[in-house]
């Protein structure tokens, strides 16, 4: 499948990053979501927030727990084809993080979310 | 009902249609399923991962509330999540693995639908959460 | 149950889950800005009443419960 999204530019500092990211129309999936009205599905969305993460920690991570997920703005590659991704890692306890991820522009938030997440 | 007839109650199509039958609805909720492919879109490593899971949560939801217009005759709407909450990840199913998902209405307002959900395989529990859909009038 | 018992009930069950002051529930104060309610939380608010207190809550009559006091009363009817 093409890809859903590339990151344009990123900034890491520790366990938190800031990345700029394009979404990508062609993308096979809106093929199917939905025929006619490509929307972009929130839960990949979160999994580009997870591989964000996962950039900011060096490794492969698995989400534990989705202890919340706000979806506030629908969001297609024609209505925001650029977003910044922010997100943070704290250390809970031995592998284990809290994750929390914002995708928005500007002053604008469209998607949070608050996981548990482990080393691979 | 399964397969192809799935089509009939959600608005999603390939390559991201994340159930394949629905065993059981009524007023209350709906039992759905799913076989994993080793092609499906959400599968890494020979895994399910748990963004495929949620979709397959939501899609089960999205069947429910599809069974409803399609008794009624009307065509399936278009539905998006609002919120997820408290969903945990027991489990990832390998490729091949029968998930069976167990969807209840827990409350329905302004177009907002509230569910919650199981997934098990083999009666073995995978994930569960609580979910709000909006549903497209 | 009692009427009072209904309003402490109600200010307690609500506070708790949208981490509110008790203190901040007033009779003429408005539901959704006290307690921050958007559409997604508004439906925390019905299922958790449902939940509590055996009643639910249409869309039809919701619109119609703006404050606190409006709350009460249409608990207080639709429970006995």
């Amino acid at each position: 499948m093409k890809e859903y999204y590339s990151i344009v530019s990123s900034s890491v500092e520790g366990l938190s990053g800031l990345f700029h990211v394009r979404l990508n129309p062609d993308c096979e999936v809106y093929e199917g979501h939905f025929p006619g009205t490509p929307v972009s599905p929130g839960v990949c969305n979160i999994r580009m927030v997870l591989e964000c993460a996962e950039q900011a920690a060096g490794h492969a991570l698995r989400m534990r727990k989705l202890n919340r997920c706000r979806f506030t703005t629908l969001l297609t590659p024609q209505t925001h084809p650029e977003l910044n991704i922010r997100i943070s890692l704290q250390p809970k306890d031995e592998g284990v993080y809290t994750l929390t991820g914002t995708i928005g522009k500007g002053e604008e938030e469209y998607q949070t979310l608050k996981a548990e997440v482990t080393d691979c | 009902m399964k397969g192809e007839e799935i089509y009939r109650l959600i608005p999603q199509r390939p390559p991201i249609v994340m159930v394949d039958v629905l065993w059981h609805a009524d007023e209350q909720g709906a039992e759905t399923g799913l076989t994993v492919q080793a092609d499906n879109m959400f599968v890494r490593e020979g895994l399910f991962r748990e963004p495929g899971l949620i979709e397959h949560i939501a899609q089960s939801a999205a069947a429910f509330a599809g069974y409803g217009t399609y008794i009624r005759g009307e065509e399936p709407k278009l539905g998006y999540i609002g919120e997820i909450k408290d969903c945990v990840f027991h489990d990832l199913p390998a490729v091949g693995s029968e998930l069976h998902t167990v969807i209840r209405m827990v409350a329905q307002v302004q177009g907002i639908s509230l569910i919650s959900a199981a997934t098990t395989v083999n009666g073995q529990p995978v994930a569960a959460c609580q979910m709000k859909i909006f549903l497209k009038e | 149950m009692e009427k009072k018992e209904l309003i402490a009930k109600v200010n307690e069950v609500l506070a708790e889950e949208f981490e509110v002051e008790v203190s901040e529930i007033t009779p003429e104060a408005n539901i959704k800005q006290t307690l921050q309610l958007d559409s997604l939380s508004l439906v925390d608010m019905v299922a958790l009443i449902e939940n509590e207190f055996g009643v639910k809550i249409p869309t039809a009559d919701l619109g119609q419960i703006k404050t606190f006091e409006a709350l009460y009363d249409y608990l207080a009817e639709k429970g006995n």
